[in-house]
């Protein structure tokens, strides 16, 4: 046996070649530039699609489970009430002063009229079929070319019209798709001259029956908005200047904005009484000091990116606009991804940069030439733009989890070049020819090096198994990001050594490294028992002093881990210096909150929001939320609620001369019927914002405070038990907005994390066995990189690093990347122990071989890791640090623990045979 | 000011798709050749549109999801010296029935509207003002902009195609444009391009580009029948379009029209009438 004195030379032999690796060096060396070629023309093209198709979201539903139906529910309420986030903007000042309101009206204004060139306008990212069932969509949405005019369902021919008379009928009218009660459209008999005959009317059909308004000729087609000037791609904009307000005055009722127009000064201090004294506008337009106000802006739907453009343009408008006395805050779930979006294009080039200076300093360490430097950075350059350029051309956005890909796959994928440059190197060393090293080094490490990567991968696509699509997008792009790093390093790589010609890529310079070597030697004999000092714990041996040292950590760790606890909070990962944090405290703290709940309510059995009891219950709920407070806490969380209940209110306060005991809902059916029709002829707009056009489907906003995920837990239980109470089976109500979205993905965190962790855990152990083709091998390999996935999380737990989206993300990456050093471990050990029978000299050997190759490839990939320290987004700071840490301890660990396994597992054979 | 409530019917029978139009002026004949807008769109406004109609309307507004609500609608009107005066009363669905409206509209823009409405669960009429004029018509489609004349001295028309023809009917396509930022902040309008049928100067569809949100309308008229020699559409129906996606169209159809019907009478537009119901 082997021992810790034991000089005895270790035998160098050429390691196995792959035939496929080797064929494909062989035809790699004989055509480089055939391979550059193809290789950069690729390039080219995943270049090309990144940069012009390639977007941004990092909307607050991007990240929702599809486990459960929040997503649908939120899609449903776009169909119905068209968005259901806006920009806010807060002005901190004496709102109830004549300069203060001078200023608003112009900044109001400037904002009402905002005008961009906006591509996607009224673009959704998710598209719908209708959700009434048996309507066809009047003109379905025109895929093939925008240009043409839009053409009537097939479901429109197929059930005509009631009224039609024929199917030619149908044909040949325009308004085919509708059908009337009656179809006396020709008036009674004598009063009219029926002209159809010679006048079918105009604009009338193609003849096909299916073109209700293809008579708009050329100018007609294009239905967009084209370069006409001075419309706006605001859809509605609130302030304390035109909320509505319904009022008594004289013999009537008088309906119009609360300061249209701005009144005299002498007359503001009465209109701030009244003003602060209305609880449907506190919380919303304006806070309870009167020292700020808010400016609600929705906008159509369009891109992230252009959704992005708007926030910048607003900030500027609020700039020019701002004064001393006249603060304002831009906030609200656009400016929060506006602002994220902003970060993570900062982060991207720099993470970026950083990466590769980085990657650079190690490479020129290593390899001491131009040729061992450029080649690896080209390699891993390209796998990026590739994964780029995938998740351009099958519709994947960047998002915040997918900004830590560039960065990754720098250092993930350089290990591979690392790998293949030093073998060739050594070959050079040895005297082989430029196109013989390559082929050598392509052909003996292409199996390591093609394994490495599948384990790589696993662990990211283990996230397809998560149930936040954005999770699994960002794990298979990084999977394909990491097997294109191979492709081009056992293609591109080789075919751009074939023009190093002279040099040894530091060969000779790079035989130093003794510290390191008496560090492994440590590591080595760490759980080694012959030679050791007798006396120690209790007279075991070192190896089972080894592995209960690590069974110890193995117990502290599961003991941190029970300190782990979730919190997402997309906003604290922005940095203060930000002005959208700022805002949104702001407007959290004086003004309503940032964030919204939605109800959608949809009443049951043929009633509609017309029913007195339903819109009774809806009040008692209204009142039920309202009053919720934290647990055990007296802080409100709710800043408002916006319900067609306060409007058919306040209607009827004003039909009642103004008497305050009025501000209730009728007592009659009728009468509520009365008032939404006052309110549907004085307010259609808002009308069409509160309830659907057949008022089967009513909705109610609830502004609450921006705090993290897990505080909404209580609260969505509070309004669930109110729902039961008074709402019952007289209408369904559903959950959703940004505060349900947000509670959503966390619900599915812990799960997804579990989830995706086993899926990748099983599946390495299968491929451990496989490659080692020995079961217990492959099990005993799995146990060093269970330990620091354990430890990163009792570490988590213990310092109270929260789980997040992001650093759910760590498990599976992790196990992925630590287990390659594994993988090289055992897979020379069990070659030597095949070959010798001992023990101990397999593992001097393995480290001889393996040991300094998995140090310099971890300390790559932690420095490549801590990279992320530098981005301004702490969650990604955060993650960075943490898999950094992780890839250290599994490279201490498989160096301490994975030699103890071996010596507790495995006996010399000749011991054995004795 | 004008109210939010504004005649419906009268002025959409006699041209309601006729966004933008010039102020009436004298009926002149005009040759189909005609190339000055600003005559052809006159002589639109000019022609004769008769008074004293009675109508039976039915109004279905559908959205995006195809939902539909239809109500049905009895109105009389007439004109009276500086305006128009409208008696609206709804027949069904049933819970409207009977909610009437009065309106008084003036032809002086600058003047507000006057309007009652009938509640029937107040069992009194009340009378409402409104500084919003640019929305939607009981939430159809429709602006009060649409029913609403405009004075020709606010806009510039030219004749954007000579011949433009509308299922077989040739047409002048004219464009108007609002001159000022008043008006186009009142309208919510920026530009409509309309088809003006030659032979019955009537215009048969436009298409408007409104400012907010960036959104197109298109109106079209439909079943134009003459009724005592006035060319009349029975039919009319505007669709709201944005980028690829229709927001939601409405039809109002015109059940039964009768002109200078001999039963309308100035009795017919007071307050007493607006609370009797059908």
């Amino acid at each position: 046996m082997a021992t810790e004195h034991d000089e005895t030379p270790i035998t160098h032999g050429d390691d196995p070649k792959n035939p496929f690796f080797e064929a494909l060096a062989r035809w790699t060396v004989r055509h480089p530039w055939l391979a550059l070629l193809l290789t950069l023309a690729c390039t080219g093209g995943f270049a090309t699609l990144a940069a012009t198709r390639l977007q941004m979201d990092n909307s607050v539903e991007a990240f929702t489970s599809s486990a459960s139906d929040a997503r649908e529910i939120l899609e449903r309420f776009r169909d119905d009430f068209g968005r259901d986030d806006f920009f806010l903007v807060m002005v901190e000042g004496d709102v109830f002063s004549g300069p203060y309101l001078e200023r608003l009206r112009k900044l109001h204004d400037e904002l009402a009229t905002l005008d961009m060139e906006i591509p996607s306008l009224g673009q959704r990212k998710a598209r719908r079929e209708p959700a009434v069932s048996g309507h066809a969509p009047i003109v379905p949405e025109r895929k093939a070319n925008p240009m043409r005019a839009p053409t009537a369902p097939a479901s429109a021919q197929a059930n005509p019209p009631a009224d039609a008379g024929s199917p030619a009928a149908a044909a040949d009218d325009p308004f085919a798709d509708f059908a009337t009660e009656g179809a006396a459209a020709g008036g009674e008999a004598g009063e009219a001259t029926p002209t159809a005959s010679a006048d079918p009317g105009p604009g009338g059909g193609d003849g096909s029956g299916k073109v209700a308004w293809g008579s708009f000729g050329e100018e007609g087609e294009d239905l967009g908005w084209g370069d006409e000037a001075g419309g706006t791609i605001v859809d509605e904009i609130t302030s304390i200047l035109n909320v509505r307000r319904t009022q008594a005055v004289g013999d009537g009722i008088r309906i119009g904005g609360w300061l249209e127009p701005l009144p005299e000064a002498s007359a503001l201090p009465a209109l701030r009484d009244a003003i602060l004294a209305e609880p449907t506008l506190v919380g919303q337009v304006v806070g309870a000091a009167g020292k700020h106000s808010v400016i609600t802006m929705r906008t159509a739907f369009m891109s992230e990116d252009d959704s992005s453009r708007v926030y910048w343009k607003v900030m500027e408008i609020c700039e020019r606009h701002r004064a001393p006395g006249f603060e304002p805050h831009v906030a609200g779930p656009p400016a929060l991804g506006a602002a994220i979006n902003d970060i993570i294009l900062g982060d991207l080039r720099r993470t970026g940069v950083v990466a590769v200076i980085a990657m650079l300093s190690a490479l020129a360490f290593l390899f001491r030439h131009p040729m061992g430097i450029v080649g690896p950075l080209l390699v891993v350059g390209q796998a990026a733009i590739w994964t780029f350029g995938l998740m351009a051309a099958v519709g994947w956005s960047m998002t915040m989890l997918s900004n830590i890909l560039p960065a990754f796959l720098v250092c993930v994928g350089i290990g591979d070049s690392v790998h293949i440059q030093s073998v060739y190197r050594d070959a050079r060393r040895r005297g082989h020819s430029n196109d013989d090293a390559i082929v050598y080094a392509i052909s003996t490490t292409g199996v390591p090096v093609l394994f490495t990567t599948l384990t790589t991968m696993v662990g990211l696509l283990s996230f397809r198994f998560a149930t936040v699509d954005a999770i699994g997008e960002m794990g298979t792009a990084g999977a394909f990001g990491v097997v294109v790093a191979l492709v081009h390093s056992v293609v591109f790589l080789p075919a751009f050594l074939t023009f190093n010609r002279k040099s040894l890529l530091g060969a000779t310079a790079a035989g130093g490294g003794a510290a390191l070597d008496r560090m492994l030697d440590k590591a080595r004999l760490f759980s080694a028992d012959a030679g050791a000092p007798s006396g120690g714990l209790r007279g075991a041996p070192r190896r089972v002093r080894t592995l209960a040292l690590g069974v110890v950590l193995a117990i502290a760790a599961v003991a941190g881990m029970s300190g782990l606890r979730v919190y997402h909070n997309p906003l604290s990962w922005i940095p203060p210096s930000f002005p959208v944090r700022p805002a949104f405290d702001l407007i959290d703290e004086h003004v309503g909150g940032t964030a919204n709940v939605q109800l959608l309510i949809e009443a049951k059995d043929g009633r509609t929001i017309k029913d007195l009891q339903l819109m009774q219950g809806l009040e008692k709920l209204l009142e039920h939320v309202r009053e919720y407070r934290y647990p055990g806490t007296e802080i409100q969380l709710v800043g408002n609620a916006i319900s067609l209940i306060d409007v058919v209110k306040e209607t009827n306060r004003a039909l009642h001369d103004g008497d305050p005991g009025y501000y209730r809902l009728p007592e009659s059916e009728r009468g509520l019927s009365d008032l939404l029709f006052l309110f549907e002829n004085a307010g259609p707009d808002q009308l069409r914002r509160l309830a659907t056009n057949d008022l089967r489907k009513t909705q109610v906003t609830i502004r609450v405070r921006w705090v993290d995920a897990t505080s909404y837990g209580p609260f969505t239980e509070h309004l669930t038990a109110g729902i039961a109470r008074h709402i019952g089976d007289r209408a369904k109500v559903e959950k959703t907005g940004a505060v349900y979205s947000l509670f959503n993905i966390v619900s599915s965190i812990i799960a997804d994390l579990i989830r995706s962790f086993m899926v990748a855990f099983v599946i390495i152990t299968v491929m451990m066995v496989l490659m080692l083709r020995n079961l217990r091998l492959g099990l005993i390999a799995m146990v060093p990189n269970l330990l620091p996935i354990a430890m990163i999380m009792g570490i988590m737990g213990v310092f109270r690093v929260p789980i997040d989206m992001s650093n759910l993300l760590i498990a599976s990456i992790a196990i992925g990347i630590a287990v390659d050093d594994t993988i090289h471990f055992l897979h020379h050990f069990q070659a030597r122990y095949l070959q010798s029978g001992d023990v101990e000299e397999s593992i001097r050997y393995t480290f001889h071989h393996s040991g300094r190759a998995m140090f310099s490839t971890s300390v790559i990939l932690a420095m490549g890791f801590c990279v992320y320290v530098s981005a301004q987004m702490e969650n990604l700071a955060r993650f960075g640090v943490l898999v950094a840490l992780t890839v250290v301890m599994a490279l201490v660990i498989d160096l301490i623990f994975a030699p103890a396994l071996l010596r507790w597992t495995y006996r010399d054979r000749k011991e054995a045979s004795r | 000011m004008k109210t939010r409530f504004r005649t419906l019917g009268a002025r959409a029978a006699l041209g309601l798709a006729a966004t933008l139009l010039a102020a009436p002026t004298t009926a002149t004949a005009i040759e189909p050749t005609e190339t000055d807008a600003a005559k052809i769109m006159a002589a639109v406004e000019g022609r004769d549109s008769g008074d004293k109609m009675v109508a039976r309307m039915q109004m279905t507004i559908r959205d995006s999801a195809g939902r539909e609500r239809v109500r049905v609608v009895q109105s009389r009107s007439m004109k009276v010296p500086g305006g128009r005066k409208q008696l609206m009363i709804f027949e069904s669905p049933a819970d409207v029935r009977n909610t009437a409206l009065l309106t008084m509209d003036y032809d002086d823009g600058g003047k507000d509207d006057d309007q009652w409405l009938y509640l029937p669960s107040l069992h009194k009429s009340t009378r409402i003002s409104s500084a919003d004029k640019s929305g939607a018509f009981m939430g159809s489609d429709f602006s009060y902009a649409d029913m609403t004349k405009k004075d020709p001295k606010d806009y510039e028309y030219k004749v954007s195609k000579p011949s433009a023809p509308v299922g077989g009917e040739d047409c002048w396509l004219i464009e108007a444009r609002p001159k000022s930022e008043k008006e186009k902040r009142e309208t919510g309008y920026v530009k409509s391009l309309v088809w003006v049928s030659k032979s019955k100067l009537l215009p048969l569809q436009s298409k408007i580009w409104v400012a907010e949100g960036k959104k197109i309308k298109l109106l079209k008229s439909d079943k134009i029948k003459q009724i005592d020699g006035i060319w009349v559409p029975h039919r009319m129906a505007v669709r709201t379009v944005r980028g690829k996606e229709v927001e939601s169209t409405t039809v109002l159809d015109f059940l039964s029209v009768k002109l200078n019907d001999g039963s309308v009478k100035a009795s017919d537009f007071t307050q007493r009438r607006l609370e009797q119901g059908l």
